[in-house]
């Protein structure tokens, strides 16, 4: 992908269905909720548009665009609607209309404990062991610093060992 | 590993084929739109709207003998009104700088940090990106100024159609409300001609908190509303965290979220706070990656407590010690809560100031900073080579900076170490 502003529906297309799955994990990730994803994804890709950035290269368009999935998952968060919701209920939906969403996310113990995680050490473990994003490029994306990101990776990790019992970190 | 487990747990999670032939038809039509001007877009964004009010020391006054509120020392307390009004007048002024006015926003921020009287009486309308307005304006009451972003939201039209309980139900209903800034009834604000309309009214902070504008349904979400200093602009600003707020670079971070809810919930609880008609201010900061605001905030701080930051916020209201540690538990660890607790300023200062800025004792020196004194300056404030050679790696890619500021702060590092 050369083209690095966004001007015409084939370069769209193209963002999208590059960074489609990326956006999509990482709001779930945040809400747990594959109908929130659905609508932050959305969200995202007009947010996208509507800014018609330029962008230096391809790590700036994706840093640009998991900031923007991480503002919107907050946005959505407080927004009115949600705010009705019961915070404490498990979304029910989950999986409800997926059969291998719901297989999948019965058998992981790990997606829970990962959704269990507070949200900065939540992203920074996403980020890091299933995007395979550098610290650097985690801190850029997120908006911190380096060292910042290796703490939260590192008390992310001890967090999920005290959940997960056995569980090794190749890094 | 957990690695492996973790593809396996989310390599099933991705978006449906529909949702991407649906999101893809829906950009389509976004794409064939005309560009809209920057000011017209206004109505158009869905979302948020930010509100900052900074009022007169009379006002905080009264509160603090309203006697709901801790009294604290002046030095606090002033450094508080003091870093309000310089940071709204920055926020105003810099919030405005797109690719195009970057210049022009940026000579705005300076001479608003020569002399905040220029914007006395005026009415300015500073444009963001394609998302908000950010409009000031100057009430009659002296040195109250009003900053409003109005956004319209559908949310807010239909929340505003809930019959509110009480106080805090009636901010809830309202949601990402809209506020209005005051403004002189006859004039035009052009840039929400597309929103629904907006009730103006003249008149200070104190006479236009009401109760019965919140949730208007007439207005379809562009309720006016103004907030009582210091709550609105607390419930502004204290989403950002201690950390980030030192260095002056707008981190918007997961614990800025998280540690804003835990305030407001708490702020919530407070007498004062259920007697006024205010939003639950949960407006979201702006990214800077969307707007480039971050590099106007705070210009000349140097201190943590010389500006609104958790350390000044818990310290201004005497927030109880156990408060802090529940509200922020989860956001710090235990040892960093002591230490924020600890009132060793110059130990806050530097567990907390993050990799930006150049920490001596208890000064801090952040990015902007550096680009708004010269080079003598930082040599005076006890910077040395060595601070600068530590940071240098940093200070020369700071993420979402404008590219022509941070060629300048590159090009005064690179001097003061020559």
């Amino acid at each position: 992908m050369t083209e690095l502003s966004l001007c015409t529906r084939e370069s769209f297309d193209a963002v999208m269905r590059k960074y489609s799955d990326m956006v999509y994990r990482l709001a779930y990730s945040r809400t747990g909720s594959t109908f929130d994803a659905d609508d932050i994804l959305q969200e995202v890709f007009l947010r996208y548009i509507r800014a018609d950035k330029t962008y230096n290269d391809e790590e700036h368009r994706k840093s640009w665009l998991i900031r923007i999935t991480i503002n919107c998952t907050r946005s959505f968060a407080t927004s009115a609607w949600n705010r009705h919701r019961d915070a404490a209920e498990p979304d029910q939906n989950v999986g409800a209309e997926d059969p291998a969403l719901k297989a999948a996310e019965t058998k992981s113990d790990v997606m829970n404990a990962l959704l269990e995680l507070p949200e900065k050490y939540r992203t920074a473990i996403y980020l890091f062991y299933y995007e395979d994003m550098s610290v650097a490029g985690i801190a850029k994306a997120v908006g911190t610093t380096e060292t910042n990101v290796k703490s939260r990776l590192s008390r992310g990790r001890d967090m999920l060992r005290e959940k997960l019992k056995g569980v090794e970190f190749d890094v | 590993m957990f690695k492996d487990d973790l593809h396996v747990a989310f390599d099933n999670i991705k978006p449906s084929a529909e949702l991407l032939d649906r999101v893809s038809a829906m950009m389509s039509e976004e794409i064939s739109k005309p560009r809209p001007a920057i000011r017209m877009n206004v109505a158009k964004y869905a979302g948020i709207a930010a509100a900052l009010v900074i009022a007169a020391g009379g006002t905080i006054a009264a509160l603090r003998m309203s006697g709901s509120i801790g009294v604290d020392k002046t030095d606090a307390s002033s450094a508080v009104t003091k870093s309000m009004e310089t940071h709204a007048t920055f926020a105003a002024a810099a919030d405005g700088a797109s690719a195009e006015n970057g210049a022009s926003a940026e000579n705005e921020a300076s001479a608003a940090a020569e002399d905040p009287g220029m914007y006395a009486g005026e009415e300015q309308e500073i444009f963001l990106d394609d998302s908000a307005v950010v409009s000031e304006f100057k009430s009659d009451e002296d040195g109250v100024q009003l900053f409003a972003v109005q956004e319209y939201s559908e949310e807010i039209a239909e929340a505003s159609e809930d019959e509110p309980d009480s106080a805090n139900d009636a901010i809830n209903a309202v949601g990402d409300a809209s506020i209005s800034p005051v403004a002189p009834a006859a004039e035009e604000n052009d840039a929400i001609e597309d929103a629904e309309e907006a009730d103006f009214s003249v008149g200070t902070a104190k006479e236009n908190i009401s109760a019965a504008s919140m949730g208007n349904p007439a207005t379809g979400g562009g309720d006016t509303m103004m907030y009582e200093e210091p709550f609105a602009y607390i419930f502004y600003n204290i989403p950002r965290s201690l950390e980030m707020s030192v260095d002056g670079v707008l981190e918007y971070s997961d614990e800025e979220y998280i540690m804003g809810e835990r305030w407001r919930e708490y702020l919530r609880s407070l007498p004062e706070y259920k007697e006024s008609a205010r939003s639950d201010g949960d407006a979201e900061p702006l990214a800077p990656v969307e707007t480039g605001e971050w590099y106007s905030d705070y210009a000349d701080v140097t201190s943590i407590d010389s500006y609104i930051n958790v350390y000044s916020f818990i310290t201004y209201f005497r927030i109880p010690d156990d408060t802090v540690r529940t509200s922020l538990a989860g956001i710090y660890a235990p040892e960093q809560l002591d230490i924020l607790l600890s009132g060793d300023k110059a130990a806050i200062t530097a567990e907390f100031a993050s990799g930006y800025a150049i920490v001596k004792g208890e000064k801090i020196y952040a990015p902007l900073w550096l680009d708004r004194n010269d080079t003598a300056a930082w040599t005076a404030a006890g910077i040395t080579k060595d601070d600068i050679s530590a940071k240098y790696d940093l200070l020369t890619h700071i993420p979402y900076l404008a590219e022509e500021i941070q060629t300048r702060i590159t090009a005064k590092l690179d001097s003061f170490l020559k």
